[in-house]
């Protein structure tokens, strides 16, 4: 933690809510998106981020620097957004069948009929949207990792102390949540399979 | 393991940069040798850049209703510094709580048979010998001996799950053959006798679940720090949990519910932590969940140990 960071803390422990502002500038599009990615739906998100940051000013005494800040901060976001999903989940299992069944009447390609040109930024755009619905259908645990590996940008150290587990199982789990998300596409579209491998060509990036 | 296997099962720390320079050239000269693989491989590589541009923007007016959440967070915490102070779980208690203690299964493992009540605890100066003693060993909990008698008796109806443990208020203060029952602060706790939860000594694999429901989690956090700090202090009993649930002590409580995970160094120093617990919290649950059940993904280290799961009362 930086010099600057450290006197943000402080003052935010000291209730002041602008410093909290400043210290959480860089951190708080990452916390929308964790809640985003995790409850798929950009009103509850925009809640349970604010709820995190909220949570995270109000119990900022108890953060001692062991891990960094932002890490800190994700690890109150995912346990925000855990809570929420618990709870919700406990109502909508029920109608998790219904909504299974639904899919299969048709709904379950949601790739746009129409052709994207050939211009790859319409394809890149594509598979966006497919790796988003594929993102969505994985469980809760393997979005979660693939969140904070792929969005987070968190090593997996970090990731370990983010969900409490061990650095093994958050190397199988990214390795099975990857495995998952790469199956649902190509179920979705064989076509893809092409194209992904002309973008890894291109160089991509990694 | 076949090197295909091999290589798909890492290739998701190979892609991070999750591993040592050895093991990276071993995948990249399969990656060299393997077109399935080399395929696989650019696939997922594809997806994951892709993932790293998943990134939203903020809503529109995401930072003002912060702000005014913020604003009024600060002034709430304000309001609550100038409050008196005092946690509300001892204050409940004081106020006459009933000690309920539920356990739901017969317990396999020695923490129970083997000196729950504190015959075999090194600790103790005091030889033991009857429920004197173990009363005596009870009183851990000072929170609660303010005030003693306050509702004595008046827990005979409540309702105890389970086989183990039965609440007897008002009754005799002995133990009578199959059970010890125990005096604590106007309440009387019946223990069965360890043969009802196994063979001493038998330390089948197993972890504890214990779970608190409480008005306000944090203060029960602070609690349960009180009460592993105590035990630190018995150094030979030492805590020995990972870092990481240290980490879960120090930072984030969340709403309605918080898991714990502890693992102690010796059954002593869990027995004395299950005693307090149980001292501290009214309507503690405590039940043995076997390990090795077939619990997905169970991390590796989930050992034997205790987890505290905090819930927030409806």
């Amino acid at each position: 933690m930086d010099a600057t960071e450290k006197r943000l803390v402080e003052l935010s422990v000291s209730g002041d809510v602008e410093a909290f502002e400043t210290l959480i500038q860089s951190h708080q599009k990452k916390v929308y998106n964790i809640a985003l990615r995790m409850t798929k739906n950009p009103e509850d998100a925009q809640e349970l981020a604010q709820d995190a940051l909220v949570r995270a000013f109000t119990s900022i005494k108890k953060f001692r620097g062991d891990s960094s800040f932002s890490t800190w901060l994700y690890r109150i976001t995912i346990n925000v957004c855990t809570d929420f999903l618990r709870k919700r989940n406990k109502a909508v299992l029920i109608s998790m069948e219904q909504g299974a069944a639904a899919n299969d009447n048709g709904q379950a390609m949601q790739i746009p009929e129409e052709t994207p040109g050939p211009e790859e930024l319409a394809e890149k755009a594509q598979l966006k949207e497919l790796l988003r619905d594929a993102m969505d259908s994985l469980s809760d645990e393997h979005r979660q990792v693939l969140i904070l590996r792929d969005m987070m940008d968190l090593s997996y150290k970090e990731i370990a102390d983010t969900l409490n587990v061990n650095e093994g199982t958050v190397k199988s789990r990214i390795n099975r949540a990857r495995t998952g998300l790469k199956e649902i596409i190509i179920q979705r579209t064989e076509l893809f399979k092409d194209y992904l491998v002309k973008l890894d060509r291109k160089g991509g990036n990694s | 393991m076949n090197r295909c296997d091999y290589f798909l099962e890492n290739l998701s720390s190979y892609i991070d940069g999750e591993m040592t320079e050895n093991e990276m050239k071993e995948i990249e000269q399969h990656l060299q040798e393997c077109d399935s693989c080399s395929s696989e491989y650019s696939i997922l590589k594809a997806i994951v850049s892709t993932c790293n541009e998943l990134e939203e923007e903020l809503p529109d007016g995401f930072s003002s209703s912060l702000h005014a959440r913020l604003e009024k967070a600060r002034d709430d915490m304000l309001a609550e510094r100038n409050k008196t102070p005092g946690l509300k779980i001892f204050s409940q208690i004081a106020a006459g709580f009933v000690i309920v203690i539920t356990l739901g299964l017969a317990i396999r493992a020695g923490f129970f048979g083997n000196g729950f009540l504190g015959q075999k605890t090194a600790s103790d100066a005091a030889p033991m010998a009857g429920s004197k003693s173990e009363s005596e060993r009870f009183s851990l909990s000072q929170q609660i001996s303010a005030n003693k008698n306050s509702e004595s008796g008046t827990s005979a109806d409540n309702a105890v799950t389970g086989g183990g443990f039965g609440l007897s208020g008002g009754m005799q203060d002995k133990a009578d053959g199959s059970d010890v029952t125990i005096d604590r602060n106007g309440y009387k706790v019946t223990f069965s006798t360890p043969a009802a939860f196994g063979e001493p000594g038998d330390t089948g694999s197993y972890f504890t679940r214990v779970t608190v429901v409480v008005d306000d989690i944090g203060e029960a956090v602070e609690l349960i720090k009180d009460i592993d700090k105590e035990l630190d202090e018995y150094g030979e009993n030492a805590f020995v949990a990972p870092e990481d649930t240290r980490a879960a002590f120090s930072e984030d409580i969340t709403e309605e519910y918080i898991e714990l995970k502890l693992t102690y160094g010796s059954k002593d120093a869990q027995q004395q932590f299950l005693a307090k617990m149980m001292s501290a919290f009214p309507n503690i649950q405590i039940e043995p969940v076997p390990s090795g059940d077939d619990k997905e993904e169970k991390a590796e280290d989930e050992q034997e140990g205790i987890t505290v799961i905090i819930e927030k009362k409806k």
